[in-house]
């Protein structure tokens, strides 16, 4: 497998009614290129090819480009604000293969990249831009030109360094939340524990529960939840915390604070527009045990922060110790028992009210053989389960969920498909209700009886109650 | 210097000179100076002489053309008007090559140079300023208006693309040449549209550059399919949610189509010699061609498949009539191929021994049939490349419909420019000997029943199905029946467009239908990750797309049939298929 080149330009496509710029359109045609090596001319040649394509395609759809397919590269275009434009340009991957008379022919493998998957990628670094530092139009009236480019570097080179496209796949267009389903009794003294901070103090807006790396709770509205849970067990807690287990020693105390995520501002219950303005907010987590708090604060003087830890702190010790200690009983206990237990997931910036309805569920993982892989998504409450030694080795079927999704994606509401490669790998991919799974057997022999068989005991032994056959 | 003739009837030059040609007895004159393109014998291998190539009067309302524009352009550059008026009176054509150079094609031609991207920014700018004096170009598109009446000739050419009615297309079709000179034209003039095809030559082009080839452009639902294929660039934008291999494969259809007309011997010399040169001249009176190609490939399951459809006969009426084609025409030696086609479906092809007839090559055959109503009138004799088969040169085609009570076409392809009245003889004794032994009677019985229907194949699960058998590249489908007709509604209407694509009017659902056979199809075709076997379930139907060595299987299912009673079905339509072999498939292949 050959490995895919990757360059990310970030083009500035000043175009139509948007002309505020106009001075700066010479300048500020490109905002960030990766790598920063690639020459200048190469970087106009594409840019200019990929204006060209926009505009062109213009005159038959009113809807916004999204791919370029050549030969060799894929290009893949993304516009996130009126005007700007990320294009990523992937190579396309090749094999050289010698015909009987000796002739090299080049195959290149086109199908290997799958624009719904990294049109996904692209929206991450975008979201995860944002998240970090406003939108890129807010951006440059408030700080400039300048300043956004050196943003845009700072924030894309590292994200883009880490970055391996050869394992994108169909988890990079979910971009799903692990959640943590508790008893009911359990849930409802957190969700108080919850609304009893948030009324206690004025100034945080936003709350996220996790316990270790799994989500209880969060008040964040649906569309930021996932970018902003990714950032918090990536990077906002340090992962050997998340671990669980050690560092007893850092109970009761502020982890860590970042000061300048931006989340769309809160004006009330009709905060979830998407054009919203986005303001600045502080995130401080707070660790008990192997519960941690997040929490988002508007506040703008700097200086506040120390005291205001203090002060949370205290509250903390008052009102979560206990919870905490609870919880690690109750997550022990609903290892052994399975059944009866519910899965929470809040959508609203307040919580209650939009909620998934209570849903038990068994949490039983790594035990099924390891023949079977699986991939389940719930778009209601963007969870995520895969199996957990997710499509190692078997890349080919790993690209064909994300094929089948996309085939999928095209029913209204309901659709299997069962598919059968030409390795002999059984797959079956099934969308109900908005919610997703993907199960995929390597038995040789198999028939497509036996693999239903399959598929259903798999969906009974990992998603009982919140998967049902048909 | 002006040909009336070619003012006439520029539309169905083609046929309409064939015919004449025919009927004055005289259907090979030679007129091989009158083109200013070298038209060089061309070599068939079959024949073993060099069958000297030659210039039917297909061309005849072609023959003043080439030197007549050469002045033309000349005039142009001279930008001397007082030329350009005494042509006036031909109307539309001249004026519409007169105003070519000086309007549009002076954009194309700068634009067939573009070298880096500021070039292609530049012209992008273009797209609108070349719009600007379209003013004088009214006249000219409203003389010159053809074709689906897609356009309002009153739209000047940015009004025309920026129209939502030419958004909604569900496909176009563009065929263009290298240096941007536009050729084809599914809906709307190529004039007017000649900036859209010079900023696709652009792309390309600017592609190109870095060794490099574009492929496609996905704008929301909607696909933009390039197939550079020297000297011709062929795009076809399609908003029917079909995958770019399939819709490439399409477009090499069209390629193959031109070559058909011109041999792709004839069509390198002509770019070879004049980069610029505009292909419609030597086109005109074939866009029908084209325009029926369109509409095939979109509603055709033959085209995705590589495959033929053949009317359903008894093996032994069949069996008469190659056994008939091989007695009469053995003795005349230089016929190629004989193919006995009606309603769009293969009844008989015999072929000379070691030459194969390749399903492209049959399909355009087909669809120079489909296309040309003047065959049903007279018995006619037209050059024809077969692009497959020998695409350096012309093949003969002895057309003729066998009689007024039997619409069934029997094509003789023969190597010998001069065998016409020949085959024309020797059609008359098919005919009778075919009528002796009832076998016009036979083929009339089957065009007009739509059979299989389901309720024949009577497998109780399976609602529709295409069965293809890939070692002899033919295909079974049942006629459309309920639930996808509505009962009473003309039924009968209904199945006979589903049994005969003559229509041309493929019912939704049906559409729909193919649309997931498709879809599957390019799955388990696809290159990099290829499917055995696609079960499919979905709010209207079940589905099965099955691939083996020996066959292509695609079935729709009722909507809540159980997996295992599905499989079941399966098994029961492989053997009814299996029994009525002989029946729908032509399973040997008769030789002289």
């Amino acid at each position: 497998m050959s490995k895919c080149g990757l360059t990310c330009t970030l083009n500035r496509h000043g175009s139509g009614l948007y002309c505020r710029d106009r001075n700066h359109q010479r300048e500020g045609a490109v905002l960030y290129c990766y790598p920063s090596t690639t020459s200048e001319d190469r970087q106009l040649k594409q840019v200019g090819l990929c204006e060209a394509i926009i505009k062109f395609s213009e005159n038959f759809s009113t809807k916004p480009c999204e791919s370029l397919h050549t030969q060799k590269a894929r290009y893949i275009f993304f516009q996130p604000e009126p005007g700007y434009w990320f294009i990523l340009i992937l190579t396309v991957p090749s094999v050289v293969k010698s015909s009987q008379e000796g002739i090299q022919v080049t195959d290149y493998k086109n199908d290997d990249i799958q624009d719904n998957v990294f049109q996904s990628c692209l929206t991450r670094f975008y979201q995860r831009f944002i998240l970090l530092n406003g939108k890129l139009e807010e951006m440059i009236d408030n700080k400039g030109l300048q300043d956004l480019r050196d943003a845009l570097r700072k924030h894309l080179d590292k994200s883009l360094s880490k970055w391996d496209p050869n394992r994108a796949g169909i988890n990079d267009i979910f971009f799903g939340l692990k959640l943590l389903p508790l008893q009911r009794q359990m849930f409802l003294r957190v969700q108080c524990f919850v609304n009893n901070l948030l009324i206690t103090w004025g100034s945080v807006k936003h709350v996220l529960v996790l316990q270790g790396s799994k989500l209880i709770w969060s008040g964040v509205n649906q569309r930021d939840v996932q970018v902003l849970y990714d950032f918090v067990v990536r990077e906002g807690i340090p992962p050997d915390f998340l671990e669980g287990g050690k560092h007893e020693k850092f109970n009761g105390i502020v982890l860590t604070c970042f000061s300048f995520l931006t989340m769309p501002e809160v004006t009330g219950y009709n905060s979830d527009t998407e054009n919203g303005h986005r303001k600045h907010c502080n995130m401080l987590v707070y660790k008990e045990k192997q519960t941690y708090v997040v929490m988002l604060v508007y506040a703008d003087k700097s200086d506040f922060m120390r005291e205001f830890c203090n002060k949370i702190e205290d509250y903390m010790k008052q009102n979560l110790v206990q919870l905490a200690k609870d919880l690690v009983d109750e997550t022990k206990h609903s290892n052994e028992h399975s059944g009866g237990l519910q899965r929470i997931m809040s959508s609203g910036p307040f919580g209650l009210g939009s909620g998934i309805p209570a849903m038990p569920t068994s949490l039983i993982e790594n035990t099924a053989n390891n023949n079977v892989k699986y991939v389940y998504f719930n778009y209601l409450n963007l969870e995520e389960k895969v199996s957990p030694n997710c499509f190692q080795g078997q890349l080919e079927a790993y690209k064909l969920l994300a094929d089948l999704k996309d085939d999928l994606s095209k029913n209204d509401d309901h659709g299997e498909v069962v598919a059968k490669m030409e390795s002999d790998t059984w797959i079956v991919a099934k969308v109900s209700n908005r919610r997703e799974y993907y199960g995929m057997w390597s038995n040789k022999n198999a028939n497509i009886l036996e693999i239903d068989e399959e598929m259903r005991k798999l969906t009974d032994v990992h998603l009982k109650h919140i998967y049902f056959q048909d | 210097m002006s040909n009336n003739s070619d003012e006439k009837n520029p539309k169905n030059g083609l046929t309409s000179s064939l015919d004449g040609g025919a009927q004055n007895g005289d259907p090979s004159v030679d007129n091989g100076d009158i083109m200013e393109i070298p038209v060089e014998p061309s070599s068939m291998d079959i024949s073993g002489e060099g069958a000297k190539m030659f210039v039917t009067d297909a061309e005849e309302g072609e023959v003043p053309d080439g030197p007549q524009v050469s002045k033309l352009k000349f005039v142009c550059r001279d930008g001397s008007q007082g030329q350009v008026k005494v042509e006036k009176e031909d109307k539309g054509k001249v004026q519409e090559s007169s105003e070519t150079p000086k309007e549009s094609g002076d954009n194309v031609d700068r634009k067939a140079v573009v070298t880096n991207e500021q070039d292609l920014v530049k012209a992008l700018d273009e797209l609108s300023v070349a719009t600007s004096g379209s003013e004088d170009f009214k006249e000219a598109v409203t003389s010159n208006f053809r074709r689906q009446s897609m356009a309002h000739p009153e739209m000047s050419d940015e009004d025309f693309v920026t129209s939502s009615e030419w958004k909604n297309v569900k496909r176009h079709i563009f065929v263009l040449s290298e240096a941007g000179k536009p050729i084809y034209s599914r809906f709307g003039n190529e004039e007017q549209l000649a900036t859209l095809f010079g900023l696709m030559q652009a792309l390309v082009s600017f592609v190109q550059e870095n060794k490099d080839m574009i492929r496609s452009v996905k704008v929301g639902q909607t696909n933009i399919v390039f197939l550079a294929k020297t000297p011709l660039i062929l795009v076809c934008v399609s908003r029917l949610d079909e995958c770019v291999a399939q819709t490439q494969n399409q477009l090499m259809y069209f390629y193959n189509q031109i070559v058909s007309i011109l041999t792709s011997k004839q069509l390198f010399a002509i770019f070879e010699k004049r980069k610029n040169y505009d292909l419609r001249r030597l086109l005109s009176g074939s866009e029908r061609l084209l325009d029926n190609l369109g509409n095939l490939v979109e509603n055709d399951p033959s085209f995705v498949l590589g495959a033929v459809k053949c009317l359903p006969l008894t093996s032994s009426v069949r069996e008469t009539i190659s056994q008939t084609i091989i007695q009469n025409l053995s003795k005349t030696k230089n016929v190629v191929f004989a193919i006995l086609i009606a309603n769009n479906q293969l009844v008989s092809l015999v072929r000379m021994k070691k030459c194969f007839m390749h399903p492209m090559d049959l399909h355009i055959i087909l669809n120079l049939i489909d296309s040309s109503e003047s065959f049903k009138t007279a018995e006619s004799w037209t050059p024809l490349c077969l692009p497959r088969f020998d695409s350096s040169g012309f093949v003969h085609a002895h057309v003729s419909y066998l009689a007024d009570d039997c619409q069934a076409c029997l094509v003789l392809l023969a190597v010998d420019r001069d065998s016409f009245f020949a085959l024309s003889e020797a059609k008359q004794k098919i005919v009778e000997r075919l009528r002796r032994h009832n076998c016009l009677e036979a083929i009339n019985a089957s065009m007009s029943n739509c059979w299989p229907t389901m309720s024949y194949v009577n497998v109780q699960e399976v609602r529709h199905f295409i069965y293809k058998s890939r070692s002899i590249a033919q295909f079974i489908t049942p006629a459309l029946d309920i639930p996808y007709v509505l009962p009473g509604s003309d039924a009968a209407n209904n199945l006979s467009i589903a049994g005969n694509i003559q229509g041309h009017n493929v019912s939704p659902e049906l559409q729909r239908i193919y649309s997931t056979y498709f879809k599957m199809h390019s799955r388990l075709h696809s290159h990099s990750r290829p499917l055995k076997l696609m079960y499919r379930v979905d709010d209207t139907e079940n589905w099965i797309g099955w691939l083996t060595s020996s066959f292509e299987l695609y079935v729709a299912f009722e909507p809540l049939v159980t997996k295992s009673a599905a499989i079941a079905a399966v098994n029961k339509l492989l053997k009814w298929v299996k029994k009525e072999e002989d029946r729908i498939f032509i399973m040997n292949s008769p030789t002289f």
